[in-house]
């Protein structure tokens, strides 16, 4: 009986616990990154991912506080990893690892970059976790992440700390989960 | 390309000096010359002229035909109501390219609407989200100066992403009706990245109202403008075109 109980518990905390883990997003403040003048923009091949933009803003949760900085180029070079531009049913699908700068403001490594495409050779969305090692902006932060897209010349992203958040599916699993364990403790009791 | 003409139209300057050279070789050796090496040395003359003229012109035609893709970019919020089914951004600029006089930023706004027609939920691994205009404009731009930039209408309007994902991106086209940028934004194209959502992209992600960031641009119709290097290059050009003029009046 003690052993069925501790296992529904165990079941119950993990259910628990799952909800943080399924879901990273980019928080604000970040820097706001784009294309402009003479960058390169963003290339995708079977075996590199390269992009050069340019880190114009950092962004707030409150447009008005918006703050203009001088402009960095923003380079994202991989040195592993490769792209499959029909991976998934038309769609395309590749993970790459490398290196990132940032000008003066931060420097360092990506392992995990998402490169998702929408199978015209065109649009692209990419996402990555980044691991920071130098750089002004870089404090007492290591670690962030970027999101964006890609589509032709165009560059978009945002480059911030990294947030784990529950999605609804999993606010879900969270309520179920605290129901069965309210329904455990009263059983118990 | 600009270049190979500039090359060309150097040989036409040196085989037009080196035409002139003979001739006056030829002056200084016969006191009277003949009327046949006249009458050649200015068909030879005139045809050079002609040619340097045309290229002249091409070089300048080529140096006018650089694009300028005037641009606004914008940041702020995005959200969606399940039960009007409307979306809704609210953002700011936060910078603009080609755009002259340059608006003020601080202040400004630029806000836009569309209204959900239909969910193409026929892939498993994206979601789109088809969006129509309303009546009206539906799409402002105003300066920190409280000038109005733009309004227009969309054409279209599409939100997609990867299902999972919480970010994606919104892309349309708009027709711009009034504003002091409405030359610049005749057809304009709106691209943006949807991030930081609280929904994550799903068939059924439009039953449920949502909100996230918003990061995107407007460019308008490109423009054509002078590069400054091909400016520099015709500049160039014009100045040794004029030297050669003044040195040929001398001779």
């Amino acid at each position: 009986m003690n052993i069925r109980q501790d296992i529904k518990r165990l079941l119950l905390a993990t259910v628990l616990l799952a909800p943080g883990l399924v879901h990273a997003a980019v928080t604000l403040p970040a820097l706001d990154i784009q294309d402009m003048g003479s960058d390169v923009g963003a290339d995708v091949t079977s075996t590199t991912f390269t992009l050069e933009a340019t880190a114009f803003a950092i962004v707030f949760d409150d447009s008005n506080l918006n703050i203009d900085i001088a402009d960095e180029t923003v380079t994202f070079t991989s040195n592993s990893g490769s792209y499959d531009s029909a991976a998934d049913s038309g769609f395309g699908y590749g993970t790459f690892g490398g290196t990132f700068s940032i000008g003066s403001l931060l420097g360092g490594t990506f392992s995990g970059l998402e490169v998702f495409g929408y199978g015209n050779d065109i649009d692209y969305d990419f996402e990555s976790d980044l691991a920071f090692n130098s750089g002004s902006l870089m404090g007492s932060y290591t670690s962030g992440r970027i999101e964006g897209l890609i589509s032709g010349d165009i560059v978009e992203a945002k480059l911030g700390k990294v947030a784990v958040v529950p999605v609804p599916a999993a606010a879900w699993l969270f309520g179920t989960g605290l129901i069965g364990l309210v329904g455990v403790a009263r059983r118990k009791a | 390309m600009l270049l190979l003409l500039l090359d060309i139209l150097i040989m036409a300057r040196i085989l037009h000096w080196q035409s002139v050279h003979e001739f006056k070789q030829v002056c200084m050796q016969n006191v009277q010359p003949d009327l046949n090496l006249v009458n050649l040395f200015y068909m030879d003359n005139k045809m050079t002229k002609g040619f340097t003229k045309i290229f002249g012109l091409i070089i300048a035609l080529a140096a006018s035909s650089a694009q300028a893709l005037p641009t606004l970019y914008f940041d702020g919020d995005i959200s969606y109501s399940s039960s009007s089914g409307e979306l809704s951004v609210v953002s700011v600029l936060t910078a603009t390219q080609e755009i002259f006089p340059s608006p003020e930023l601080v202040g400004s706004s630029l806000d836009f609407s569309a209204s959900l027609s239909s969910v193409d939920v026929s892939s498993s691994i994206r979601t789109i989200g088809q969006f129509s205009g309303g009546p009206g404009d539906d799409i402002s731009v105003i300066d920190g100066d409280s000038n109005n930039l733009l309004f227009g209408e969309f054409t279209s309007l599409t939100m997609m992403g990867r299902n999972g994902k919480d970010s994606g991106r919104i892309t349309g086209t708009m027709n711009a009706t009034d504003g002091s940028l409405q030359s610049y934004f005749g057809q304009g194209q709106l691209i943006a990245l949807v991030f930081n959502m609280n929904t994550v992209f799903s068939a059924d992600m439009f039953n449920n109202s949502f909100t996230g960031n918003i990061d995107g641009r407007i460019e308008g119709e490109a423009r054509p403008v002078p590069a400054p290097g091909v400016l520099a290059l015709l500049g160039f050009g014009l100045i040794f075109m004029g030297i050669i003029r003044t040195h040929s009046r001398h001779l």
